[in-house]
């Protein structure tokens, strides 16, 4: 490769290298990681004494998993994208709209179909660890299999480096493949980027796959793994580290396999990268690489309050130990309070002899008697049975407690944002300063994590961009106008994305609290200031304080509503009413002329009134019935009386 | 095909007229039974057939009976707000002649009974 690290393929020997002085530099990031893992699991190991007369008992607080669960539960699931528009008229306002329904039901359907969940987890990392990772790329191997195709060589690849099958793939089909960009979650630690300043350059990421899985992909060249001769269990319980190493333009999947071959019983140690501990360092071999041509990274680095990780050390270093430490001593101390409780409920009896009594001069007391459940037993004056450990209260454990909780809010941002009562807040304004505190770091949080969706709706258009195959498709159910549940295509055209448009994005579920304030402020905004009209316009109340998409729609909304609202309460139904009663009950009422028998001469007035043509001769042709009609508008008739005519004809008897 | 809100007013309305009408005829049906209306008398059968017997051979005075069943068809249609082209497209003279036509069988069957 030439020094053009940020776009060339490298070679093997340069992933060895590149890859071995990552894994080396971020190693202690991945301890703290580490750590922070086992803590969060419950694994963080609690000391106690070995050889005593009662026995201990471990409980874990999981103080830290409750404050992570908190927090990531006051951000959404999936953040919003609002589109901007470019400017203050109605179409572009309309364009917006339609692109930020798109991008949002394409994020959606890319979550699903994607690794799951990846968003979220990715958020959590944020909040935990100050940074999240998710990998974003175009996968149709994944997701359209059938499009993968097959070369003279026998070398599958992918269609958007050679093939014009993706360009020349009609709507139809689009729709039916769905969108063909997914979103992998990457475990921080597994993640080691190369940053020039706050550029990502390059990066490499450990992957740990099965070996029959790896020899299973048609797009992986494994002829370098032929020689390693498993079967059966040994296929899958070999793990392989999949290196993938992204730059501005490759993405480029290496293996690595055992560097030191040493056939002992056909064993060879497969070298973890995932572990910071590597006990064996393995060779690079290429299985496939292509071109995604972003001109950027393919990962989107979700950032936490600290901004994420840079370098190898970063602030939330200091709050991680911290926190781990208060909360490796409030699980001590729940064990000891556990311990203790467990020690005095099921007690321990001391049993204290009178050696005189006894008859002992010196020596070990007596062995205790082992007294039954409701049994009798005597003892001599003054001796005594009693449990070995008696119930005390010790405020001073209730104080330990309450300080540990409150310092870790602290650290870790207090719940007493949803109302919850903190340990040794007392007055109102100390709430109130918690609460700001509280927010303050929500907000930092916040503030990243939109940043991270912009960028992420931002790899997804350039991915689209990039893939030059026309509109993308996404596919959503809402509720149609009439209530009832309908499908809709969504799409982004490429031609749209020149430039990018400006995005927001939404990340963070209101407060009920702040729902009813929000309403209230805007209410107020729209309130009549004696002349002067309202204060905001209610676009801006819409989207700035009410957070709602696509304003204008919202509107459009309204306005039919109140259409339809005025249309029902005036008088124009009320008419339509009446008329259709009128001709329910004159056309109902018409008696049914089945078998009459009329009169001759009835039935001859009939005919003249019916026919005023003059009817002729007398026949037999009669003047129609009139079953009756269909109520509402009744549908124009083509002569009428002749079809009736007929079917009075066929009704009657002329039998007089 | 998707409703419009024409098609959901329409049927609204189709709706209520249908319920309203039920609701006349059950009343008429419970204040009513015999049909006589109010200030009304109901006449005997053979008050009736005497009335039937001054028509019944009578082609053109059938021909003005039902005529002006047809215009009293139409002037009920009229008050209830039906405009003249519904009322038409309706034909009240061919309900005047169903009711024409039922009268003049019922009564002739009440002939026929008699000459039993």
């Amino acid at each position: 490769m030439d020094n053009d690290y940020w776009s060339g393929l490298p070679s093997n020997d340069e992933i060895q290298e590149g890859l071995t002085y990552v894994h080396e530099y971020w190693r202690d990031r991945n301890k703290f990681i580490a750590e922070i893992r086992d803590m969060l699991s419950g694994r963080n190991k609690i000391e106690m004494p070995a050889a005593t007369a009662y026995k201990p008992r471990v409980v874990h607080s999981y103080a830290l998993a409750a404050i992570i669960n908190e927090k990531a539960s006051r951000f959404t699931q999936l953040p919003t994208i609002q589109v901007v528009p470019d400017s203050p008229e109605h179409e572009a306002r309309i364009k917006s709209s339609q692109l930020e329904m798109a991008i949002n039901v394409a994020i959606s359907e890319m979550e699903r179909r994607s690794d799951g969940d990846v968003w979220a987890r990715a958020a959590v990392d944020a909040i935990v660890l100050d940074e999240g990772i998710e990998r974003i790329e175009r996968a149709p191997s994944a997701f359209w299999p059938e499009v993968v195709q097959i070369n003279e060589k026998g070398e599958a690849f992918l269609p958007f480096e050679e093939s014009t099958i993706i360009k020349d793939a009609n709507n139809v089909l689009k729709k039916r493949y769905g969108i063909p960009i997914r979103s992998i979650y990457v475990p921080l630690e597994n993640f080691f980027p190369v940053y020039e300043g706050p550029t990502l350059i390059e990066s490499y990421e450990i992957e740990l796959r099965s070996l029959r899985d790896v020899l299973r992909n048609k797009l992986f060249n494994t002829s370098e793994l032929q020689g390693f001769n498993y079967s059966g269990k040994k296929l899958y319980e070999t793990q392989v580290s999949i290196v993938h190493y992204v730059n501005h333009i490759w993405h480029a999947y290496f293996a690595m396999i055992p560097g030191v071959v040493t056939d002992v019983s056909n064993q060879f140690n497969w070298p973890d990268y995932t572990s910071t501990d590597l006990q064996v360092s393995g060779k690079p071999i290429l299985l496939h690489a292509y071109k995604h041509n972003l001109g950027q990274s393919i990962y989107n680095c979700i950032a936490g309050r600290f901004g994420g990780w840079k370098t190898s050390h970063n602030r939330i270093e200091g709050v991680g130990k911290g926190l781990l430490e208060l909360n490796q001593a409030t699980d001590e101390i729940l064990s000891q309070v556990f311990t203790n409780v467990r020690a005095k409920y099921w007690p321990t009896l001391l049993q204290e002899f009178d050696a005189e009594q006894r008859g002992y001069d010196t020596g070990s007391p007596p062995n205790a008697v082992n007294i039954q459940e409701g049994q009798n037993f005597g003892i001599f004056k003054g001796e005594d049975i009693r449990p070995l450990f008696k119930p005390v209260d010790d405020p001073l454990v209730g104080w330990l407690w309450d300080k540990f909780q409150d310092q870790m809010g602290r650290l870790g941002g207090s719940p007493v944002v949803f109302g919850q009562n903190t340990p040794g807040v007392d007055t109102g304004y100390h709430q109130a300063l918690q609460i700001t505190q509280a927010e303050h770091l929500d907000e930092k949080i916040e503030q990243n994590l939109s940043d991270a969706a912009i960028s992420r709706a931002s790899l997804i258009l350039r991915h689209i961009k990039v893939m030059d195959m026309g509109e993308v498709f996404s596919h959503i159910t809402e509720i149609g106008p009439t209530g009832k549940k309908q499908g809709h295509y969504y799409s982004i055209n490429p031609n749209d994305l020149s430039p990018l448009p400006r995005m927001d994005a939404q990340v963070r579920k209101p407060r009920p609290v702040d729902l009813a304030a929000s309403i209230r402020a805007a209410r107020e905004a729209s309130d009549e200031r004696q002349g002067k009209g309202p204060l905001l316009s209610d676009d801006t109340i819409r989207a700035d304080l009410l957070s709602i998409q696509a304003p204008d729609i919202e509107q459009h909304k309204i306005d039919v509503e109140t259409a339809k609202r005025k249309i029902i309460q005036s008088d124009v139904l009320t008419a339509k009413i009446m008329q259709y009663l009128s001709i329910k009950l004159t056309t109902n009422q018409a008696p049914d002329v089945t078998g009459a028998m009329p009169s001759p001469a009835a039935a001859e007035a009939g005919r003249q009134v019916m026919n005023p043509q003059g009817a002729g001769p007398a026949t037999n042709d009669v003047p129609p019935s009139t079953t009756p009609m269909n109520t509402g508008m009744p549908p124009t008739q083509s002569q009428p009386e002749a079809q009736a005519g007929r079917e009075i004809l066929n009704s009657m008897q002329a039998d007089v | 095909m998707e409703t419009t809100f024409i098609d959901e007013i329409e049927q609204i309305c189709e709706e209520v007229a249908d319920s309203l009408y039920k609701q006349v005829i059950a009343i008429t049906e419970t204040l009513a039974p015999d049909g006589r209306g109010f200030g009304q008398e109901l006449k005997s059968i053979d008050e009736q057939l005497d009335d039937y017997r001054k028509i019944r051979n009578d082609t053109t005075s059938w021909v003005s009976w039902i005529q002006n069943k047809a215009l009293e068809i139409g002037n009920e249609l009229q008050v209830g707000g039906v405009d003249q082209e519904t009322i038409a497209s309706i034909n009240p003279v061919a309900i005047a002649v169903a009711f024409a036509m039922d009268y003049s069988s019922r009564m002739e069957k009440e002939l026929e009974k008699r000459l039993q």
